[in-house]
């Protein structure tokens, strides 16, 4: 459960932060691009406000910021009161850390779970946990219309994932995804993230707003807003330590 | 009626008639595409009665019929090929939008203690798919050593798996069940499958109920056809008298329609009904004028019919109308609307009667060949004058049998359980039975709380309800937010227990994810659900463990309270209580439940504290989290040495050392400043939970020799252990609520759930029952007074009903019959309908001027007889049909209601002769006066030859 929350925050994280991505001729070519630009955000820092709309239920909003270094990821959450000072330590794709004020204590969380949601949100492990699509998804086809590509992905044989099928919509002009359609083994459509407002500094861009809508849950819909960003924090190395997460520093 | 009878039956009037009733029908029928159907059965519910109120809030709030099961019988849940398909079925499943979540053993979370580095390790249950024996039997030990998983997910016995499907909001639960079962049956085409939950039980009832109705309504109305036939051998005039109801049907869902009405499943019965009663109107006009058009002109024939049957068929119809609409006395919506609309269809079909049957008639001449009522005629006769002859020994007998009736009256069974609602072997009844054989019972009694819930001493009250409930007998398991806290809790904090402060648990509340949370707790915290699993279906006995529940929850439940600190004896007497509960509760869940003797010991001992803690295992912890990557402070790679040596220093502190002196002690064993800074303040915690664990295990085991509690071998008997010592770490919670008349707090429970609205649905049908039968009773008894100008004959007309009423209602009690929904709308039916019979035997009630009593029971059976037997017998066949149907209210209703016609007749044949008590009576029988000379002279003019001819003389 928090393996996957903290995973999943900083698989988001990750993927919005596409930078542009060459101008390709071939289907290989756009995936090889899209996952070099994946790897190269690598040093950032962001506030996200993530607010979640579910069918008869009141709107949810949690608050958080992320911190990215190498393959070092923290997080804070400060809102809502119950989240607030909980933070998260992710070394690996398999470990983290987590502490809760609450308890006054680092808890160590080992997980291999694959397919879980977190948090009532539209977002889970199976989506946000890829660090580049292309260890998972093989290039299928890319169809350009005009000033936009379509990029259509199909699952690798060998590979365990919840999507059989994803197609990325990118601007032609800057490759940076603005759409993405995930599809089950029956070819049904199953989540839609749409990315908005996109802010760029040097050549490094974030879209401004994420939106998820989950098909099999409702349409539930979780958006997540970017409310501040800055590339090269400047965080030492001991941020992402055990010992700092256990003394708040 | 003199005016009615001259109006319709002229050639340019009929055809105004039947041109405008043909209007009215196409309207009504356009009308009636645009209803709109109502599926939800819980609109059955009374809404009114306070339970059923609750169990309605309950439900959506926390979408407690939401929740569809699925159960698999297999030999073997491990094996590699049905643990494929498991996981692929649930992932599906999973993926309907419908559908919020699924739950099954292929994608259940587990988290098990990291040994090596510490923390824990979280993967799916099961985590690979077993490819040979030896992996198997591996996941077999490690699922079956899972409490909260066996008997949830998978059976004690290994040989079945249940599925958890949580619907989404505002789905329809009929068509998600149908997805559900596609995706399943797909899955697993041969396995034995079983359906339960909500979703899938009203789909079966809605169906079964709505298959039927399809299915047998053309037979009931072909059997009646049938008899009409039979009866009059005239297809124009059989067709006619039909179409009319047909129309009258029509027009009652027309108007339901324009009003904006939803159908609902109850009106489906509705044309039945109609077809069977309404019909009466329109055979008795078609009757009259065919005994009339034997002896006289076609047109004299069929004014007199109207004029002589009008006023009865009026009577009649309104006295049905009555008896019907009575039912919008009833709390339960759906049959609101039934009783309104079918009165209005009645009203319709007797407005049609009066005048589109005779329109027709006119504009056809209608004959038939000769008739043989005769078959009929006599023995009824003969019948109706023995009794007017034998008026003491027929009346003694009809009291006996009414006494007989009205004793076993009292043996209706009132309560409502699963059975009203399906057979024995049905779908709904095997699925109950698999679930209870193999998870416990399908059966749940909610609790419905309210108060802080995010608080940990109300959370730790509401578990000692829990424990408490857990021991009662019939109560398979409780499941509350207690427990999926106390399992987060252990994810990460190593305890199984609600945490001692509120920001704790409002921590590990914040990342729940699991749409269980939702049907236990309101997001905002302030009401909760405890849901009692109960292991036996069969009404007395859920009756019984029911009452149990609720003076368990009225008598311990501490509502009103202060919350005070640890360390006074009112706040360690009510935590020894609370753990004397989680003990006890454990004790019967991992062995057997202690004895009152044993129970006794056990409260005496649980004060018990140990003098001096093992320090020896504090150090061994210590130890280990020393080495483990929780470590803030790491002592370098596998310094074992050293940290036995910072173990040992610091448990010689003792416990609850303040982290300079810790901090301290660290550096006297060689850390650095920083180092010893640094681990100090990240040992508190930890250090602290090993102490409190420590004293527990010791009191734990303590109280397992002191009280002789039986632990049973292996892995059972280690987790009874390790349940014992998260309990006892209870004993030192910093909190606990104290009752206080003053209080700061409150706690309200109230006791609900499927078997609570069941006994309110039976209060409400019983009281259903009463309000609409004296409704209907004195509505028909004051027509009936009205109409033949005196209460005395009305009184005389509605005798043979009550009659009826007494036999049938003993008959249910004998037989066994439940009083439910269905079954409280038969009285009404049988009285409106019923007294019918006795109207038109009253109104025909006549002797010629120097005849006696039994002249006129003759020639009222002469005049009457037929028709009514006919109707009854119309009506009998119609509703057998529907009793032929799989759905079992309409089989209690069908049959119940073809046995209660005949007997109506019956009653009417011979009770109207032994209470009558002159040879004519006034009021409606005035019309029928020439008629019953009629047809006295008709009957002799058969039997004598000369008179018949001398009566066709001009």
């Amino acid at each position: 459960m928090f393996r996957v929350f903290a995973a999943s925050v900083f698989g988001v994280a990750i993927l919005i932060s596409f930078a542009s991505v060459a101008c390709a001729q071939s289907a290989d070519d756009v995936l090889k691009a899209l996952d070099a630009e994946l790897k190269r955000s690598n040093n950032q820092f962001a506030m996200f406000r993530m607010i979640t709309l579910e069918s008869g239920k009141s709107e949810r909003q949690i608050d958080f910021q992320a911190t990215v270094k190498g393959t070092a990821r923290r997080i804070e959450f400060t809102a809502p009161a119950d989240l607030k000072g909980t933070k998260l330590l992710f070394l690996s794709a398999t470990q983290m850390y987590i502490y809760l004020p609450a308890f006054k204590k680092v808890r160590r969380v080992a997980s291999h779970v694959q397919e879980q949601g977190f948090m009532g949100t539209a977002f889970d492990y199976a989506e946000t946990s890829l660090a580049v699509f292309g260890e998972v998804f093989a290039a299928e086809s890319v169809d350009v219309k005009g000033d936009s590509l379509t990029l259509k992905l199909r699952r690798r044989p060998d590979v365990d994932f919840a999507h059989a099928r994803i197609e990325i919509d990118m601007s032609a002009e800057r490759h940076q995804p603005l759409e993405i359609r995930y599809f089950n083994d029956k070819g049904m459509r199953v989540k839609t993230e749409t990315r908005r407002d996109l802010v760029c500094q040097g050549d490094f861009c974030m879209p401004r707003e994420v939106v998820m809508i989950d098909h099999t849950r409702s349409d539930l819909q979780t958006t997540m807003k970017l409310v501040k960003a800055k590339t090269d924090p400047g965080v030492p190395e001991s941020y992402f330590t055990v010992r700092a997460l256990q003394r708040g520093n | 009626m003199n005016w009615l009878a001259c109006w319709v039956t002229q050639k340019s009037t009929a055809w105004i008639v039947v041109v405008g009733v043909f209007v009215v029908a196409a309207v009504s029928l356009y009308q009636t595409t645009r209803l709109q159907h109502e599926d939800d059965l819980l609109a059955f519910l009374p809404h009114d009665n306070p339970d059923v109120a609750l169990f309605d809030s309950i439900n959506r709030e926390f979408g407690t019929t939401d929740l569809a099961l699925v159960g698999i019988e297999v030999a073997n849940p491990f094996d590699p090929a049905f643990l494929r398909t498991l996981q692929k079925v649930t992932r599906d499943l999973d993926q309907m939008a419908e559908l919020n979540h699924v739950q099954s053993l292929t994608n259940v979370i587990d988290f098990t203690p990291d040994p090596v580095f510490g923390g824990i390790v979280t993967a799916p249950l099961v985590d690979q798919i077993p490819e040979d024996l030896a992996a198997q039997e591996a996941l077999r030990t490690k699922v079956m050593s899972r409490d909260a998983i066996v008997g949830n997910l998978i059976s004690g016995k290994a040989d079945a798996v249940l599925i958890y499907c949580y619907l989404a909001h505002n789905t329809d639960p009929r068509f998600v069940a149908n997805q559900i079962r596609a995706a399943v049956n797909e899955g697993f085409p041969t396995l034995p499958k079983y359906w339960g939950g909500g979703p899938f039980v009203s789909t079966y009832i809605y169906d079964t109920t709505s298959h039927d109705l399809r299915r047998l309504t053309p037979w009931a109305v072909l059997v009646i056809v049938f008899i009409m036939m039979l009866v009059f051998r005239d297809l124009i005039g059989t067709g006619v008298v039909l179409f009319s109801t047909a129309i009258g049907t029509l027009v009652s869902l027309g108007i339901m329609a324009t009003a904006g009405v939803k159908f609902n499943i109850v009106l489906s019965a509705m044309p039945v009904v109609l077809f069977a009663i309404g019909s009466a109107y329109g055979v008795h006009v078609l009757a009259r004028y065919y005994a009339l058009a034997k002896e006289l002109d076609p047109s004299i024939a069929l004014s007199r019919a109207v004029e002589e049957t009008g006023p009865v068929v009026i009577a009649a119809g309104l006295t049905t109308a009555a008896s019907l609409a009575s039912f919008m006395l009833m709390d339960i919506e759906p049959l609101r609307t039934f009783g309104l609309f079918s009165a209005i269809g009645i009203i319709a079909s007797l407005l049609l009667a009066l005048t589109f049957v005779p329109a027709v008639i006119a504009l056809t001449r209608l004959r038939r060949a000769p008739a043989r009522s005769r078959l009929m005629r006599e023995p009824l006769a003969r019948l109706t004058v023995f009794a007017a002859n034998h008026r003491v020994r027929v009346g003694l007998a009809l009291i006996l049998v009414a006494l007989i009736g009205a004793g076993f009256v009292g043996r209706v069974d009132t309560r409502v359980d699963q059975s009203t609602f399906f057979s024995r072997g049905s779908p709904p009844d095997r699925a109950e039975r698999f679930l209870s054989e193999h998870f416990g019972g399908s059966q749940f009694v909610q609790i419905f709380l309210t108060g802080d819930m995010g608080a940990p001493h109300v959370l730790r009250e509401v578990r000692r309800l829990a424990d408490q409930l857990s021991l009662l007998e019939h109560v398979s398991s409780v499941i509350h937010i207690g427990d999926i806290l106390a399992q987060s809790n252990d994810a990460m904090n190593g305890q199984a227990r609600i945490p001692d402060t509120a920001e704790q648990v409002g921590s590990l509340l914040a990342f729940l994810d699991d749409p269980s949370v939702g049907q236990m707790m309101t997001r905002d915290r302030s009401r909760g659900v405890l849901h009692v699993k109960l292991g036996v279906a069969r009404a007395d006995a859920v009756e019984k463990v029911l009452g149990e529940i609720e003076q368990v929850v009225a008598q311990s439940l501490v509502t009103e309270f202060v919350v005070a600190f640890s360390g006074t004896p009112e706040v360690e007497n009510r935590l020894r209580d609370v753990v004397a509960w989680r003990v006890l509760a454990l004790v019967s869940a991992f062995a057997e439940p202690l004895s009152t003797e044993l129970e006794l010991k056990l409260r005496r001992e649980i004060p018990w504290s140990p003098e001096k803690l093992d320090n020896r295992v504090i150090e061994e912890h210590l130890a280990r989290f020393l080495l483990s990557q929780e470590n803030p402070v790491p002592l370098g790679d596998d310094d074992v040495q050293l940290a036995a040596t910072v173990a040992q220093a610091v448990t010689r502190l003792g416990r609850a050392v303040a982290e300079p002196r810790l901090a301290a002690a660290l550096e006297e064993v060689g850390l650095s400043k920083v180092d010893a800074a640094d681990l100090g303040f990240a040992l508190l915690g930890p250090l602290e939970s090993m102490w409190a664990m420590q004293k527990a295990r010791q009191r734990a085991e303590h109280l397992i020799a002191a009280v002789g509690i039986p632990v049973p071998e292996g892995g059972a008997g280690s987790r009874l252990v390790a349940a014992l010592t998260q309990a006892m770490l209870d004993l030192e919670c910093p909190t606990a609520m104290i009752p206080s008349v003053t209080p700061a707090g409150t706690l309200t429970a109230q006791v609900n759930g499927l078997p609570v609205m069941h006994r309110g649905l039976s209060e409400s049908v019983t009281k259903n029952q009463i309000y609409s039968l004296v409704a209907a009773l004195g509505l028909v008894w004051l027509i009936m007074s009205l109409m033949f100008r005196s209460f005395v004959t009305g009184l005389l007309a509605i005798a043979p009903t009550v009659l009826t009423l007494c036999v049938v209602y003993g008959g249910m009690g004998l037989v066994g019959v439940h009083l439910d929904i269905g079954t409280s709308m038969l009285a009404c039916i049988v009285l409106g309908s019923g007294v019918d019979y006795a109207i038109h035997l009253v109104s025909a009630w006549r002797a010629p001027a120097d005849g006696n009593r039994a002249d006129a029971a003759r020639a009222a059976a002469s005049t009457t007889g037929p028709a009514i037997w006919t109707n009854a017998i119309m009506v009998t066949a119609g509703f057998a049909v529907l009793a032929l149907g799989e759905a079992k209210p309409l089989q209690n209703v069908g049959s119940l209601t073809a046995v209660s016609m005949i007997a109506a007749a019956l009653a009417t044949f011979l009770a109207i002769p032994v209470l009558a008590r002159r040879t004519s009576y006034r009021g409606l029988g005035e019309p029928l006066a020439e008629a019953s000379k009629v047809a006295v002279e008709g009957e002799a003019a058969r039997l004598d030859p000369t008179r018949r001819r001398s009566s066709e003389q001009p």
